[in-house]
């Protein structure tokens, strides 16, 4: 994944703009290591680094293990263990919902959910989330029923986000071809 | 002189886990033949019904049926040394006293990574 990866400037531009952020984006712009002419712009780092600055905060650097974990042999292993990420967090928190709304309050139960889910998070680095995790069984911890469910909204706003930034993460990739392949767009 | 296969068994209750695991496993040299086990249950009986014995043991703390804790004590009880490797979230010295305790080898973190598997297999000379 370290070879140069050509977007095509005028179909591109504005979909990896918008993804990576309009600051970032015109920062980036101004640096020195991107040369472009009217049509092409040619970035010296993979595709994928560079658009995971679109996602800076919500993955750490256990995201970049997992991609280091790809190879010939499984090209799609990233997209597998993210996909596979939203299959188990979905059942957890949907037990969790359930957990939530049963009386009487099960703090226990409520804190083994939550350490799957968090541990979840920590397989694929998605930090923000398993803040939120955190978050939950500190209160948990506490025996505080409004903490954990403000942290359980705050955990479902994350998981949301974080399924849409990766959604349209994979879709620039797909759409710039074969991972890291040095190929100009068709025009 | 060819390589000896490393066989390696990890004990995990979530796929997500077992998935980068055994990938990151692959990648640091110690993913010739890792078989799974969801629970501490399954790992003793694939333990005790190996045809060969495991070259290491990757045993995660907090499962259903049985526990990482317990399932190490009953291996040991069996006289298998294998090394164990505890792994668990949260790593509190509690923890790390009570897999010790129960027998285990070493302790490490989630998530397992590449790297962290690496130090693990030359601990153990399998790297």
């Amino acid at each position: 994944m370290d070879r140069y990866a050509f977007l095509s400037f005028y179909k591109c531009t504005h979909q990896v703009g918008k993804f990576v952020g309009s600051d970032t984006w015109s920062n980036v712009l101004r640096e020195s290591w991107f040369f472009n002419n009217w049509k092409e712009l040619l970035v010296p780092v993979s595709l994928s680094t560079f658009l995971l600055l679109g996602l800076k905060g919500y993955l750490d650097e256990q995201f970049c293990q997992v991609e280091d974990l790809q190879d010939e042999a499984s090209p799609n292993f990233v997209e597998e263990v993210v996909t596979l990420f939203f299959k188990d967090s979905g059942r957890l928190m949907s037990n969790i919902e359930q957990a939530l709304e049963k009386y009487p309050r099960d703090f226990n139960r409520w804190d083994t959910y939550m350490q799957q889910l968090k541990g979840s998070c920590s397989s694929i680095g998605a930090s923000r989330m398993k803040n939120e995790c955190m978050s939950f069984r500190d209160s948990c911890g506490q025996g505080n029923v409004e903490g954990c469910m403000r942290s359980f909204q705050k955990v479902k706003r994350e998981h949301a986000v974080l399924r849409q930034k990766l959604e349209s993460y994979f879709q620039l990739l797909r759409q710039a071809g074969p991972a890291g392949a040095a190929t100009r767009p068709v025009m | 002189m060819a390589r000896k296969m490393i066989r390696v068994l990890l004990v995990e209750d979530e796929e997500i886990n077992r998935v980068v695991a055994r990938a990151a496993l692959k990648a640091a040299g110690g993913g010739d033949v890792v078989d799974e086990a969801e629970n501490g249950e399954v790992a003793v009986q694939r333990v005790r019904d190996a045809a060969a014995p495991y070259d290491l043991v990757l045993m995660d703390k907090q499962m259903p049926v049985m526990d990482g804790h317990e399932a190490t004590r009953r291996i040991r009880g069996m006289g298998v040394t294998t090394p164990i490797v505890a792994v668990s979230s949260d790593g509190l010295p509690a923890d790390v006293d009570a897999f010790i305790t129960a027998g285990a080898d070493d302790f490490t973190s989630k998530p397992l990574s590449k790297e962290k598997l690496g130090v693990i297999l030359a601990k153990f000379r399998l790297a």
